[in-house]
């Protein structure tokens, strides 16, 4: 008949003892640590020289970044969706128009196009161009209102 | 304190912190990242050391949280005490996996985190309960239950194994 073996408990610690690994320590950690507390004492920022892994700011430097192109993406496509209703407002029946009128459509669409090349140089020159658009506007609408269009 | 004097404190503790950390992480290049934010962390403070009445065990405080941080980075459990097996080693199969210390340090690697860590500062580095507790944050009598019940998985364990042969 199989007996079945047993271990006390102090003879299962030594079994564990025996299987004992060594932890690795890198020949180099403490030649590696001595040069690190040089470069401190001279004056370089005191962060670990990571070997591996790249920082959390790594991260979120990248992060902050694709942020910043999505929302300039987002204003972008939103600034050019508002020009284009100016220009669908002043997309009417030009032939119809007095001289002055006519002269007033071709400033607005300078006008338009000004802000399409403007756009480029920053929200704030965008905002200048719609001033202009917008009273352009103003004016031809109130030519339209005259000639009853 | 002066460059020098922070060498001469910390260098020859530095073996054991980097043992510490490797036990903790379970990775190399891991533990040395954490011996070195350890030191820079130290050296921020250097004015301050003259006031700590043990600095090993303080740096191993730090090192500690530093190694938590690595932790929480790779969203590693750290004071998990109930949780199960990570795997169910199968039972060898061949003569070969038969030899004692395989058996044994693959049952010790597939112990919940926790337990596995304690183990092996305790059995394996010889650290005091009260090491192992400033090492980990754990108090003293959470580290003798990991450690009773991680003797007992393993003896369990083993005894299946051993049976199953003979």
């Amino acid at each position: 008949m199989k007996t079945q073996k047993t271990y006390s408990d102090e003879e299962i610690l030594t079994q564990i003892r025996n299987a004992k690994q060594e932890v690795y320590i890198p020949q180099t950690l403490e030649n590696d640590l001595n040069t690190l507390i040089d470069k401190w004492a001279n004056g370089q920022t005191a962060r670990a020289q990571t070997s591996a892994s790249p920082s959390k700011w790594f991260w979120a430097g990248g992060i902050a970044a694709s942020l910043a192109i999505i929302v300039s993406l987002g204003l972008y496509f939103q600034k050019n969706s508002s020009t284009q209703q100016y220009s669908d407002n002043l997309n009417i029946k030009v032939e119809n128009l007095n001289v002055a009128d006519k002269q007033k459509v071709a400033t607005a669409e300078r006008a338009l196009i000004l802000v399409s090349a403007n756009y480029n140089k920053g929200l704030s020159s965008l905002h200048n161009a719609e001033t202009h658009i917008k009273q352009a506007q103003n004016a031809v609408n109130k030519s339209f209102k005259k000639n009853k269009l | 304190m002066d460059a020098s004097t922070f060498k001469n404190v910390f260098i020859p503790i530095s073996r054991k912190l980097y043992v510490v950390a490797f036990r903790l992480l379970e990775n190399r290049e891991d533990a040395q990242d954490a011996v070195q934010e350890t030191l820079a962390k130290l050296w921020a403070k250097r004015e301050n050391l003259y006031q700590i009445a043990n600095n090993e065990k303080f740096a191993v405080t730090v090192l500690r949280n530093v190694c938590l941080d690595f932790m929480k980075a790779k969203k590693m459990k750290f004071t998990d005490f109930d949780e199960n097996l990570i795997n169910d080693t199968p039972l060898p199969d061949t003569m070969e996996a038969r030899e004692n210390v395989v058996i044994i340090r693959r049952l010790i690697d597939d112990l919940p985190a926790m337990q596995r860590k304690v183990m092996k500062l305790k059995h394996w580095d010889n650290f005091s309960d009260a090491e192992i507790a400033q090492a980990t944050g754990i108090n003293a009598g959470n580290i003798r239950v990991l450690l009773s019940r991680a003797r007992r998985t393993v003896k369990e364990r083993f005894l299946k194994i051993e049976n199953k042969y003979h």
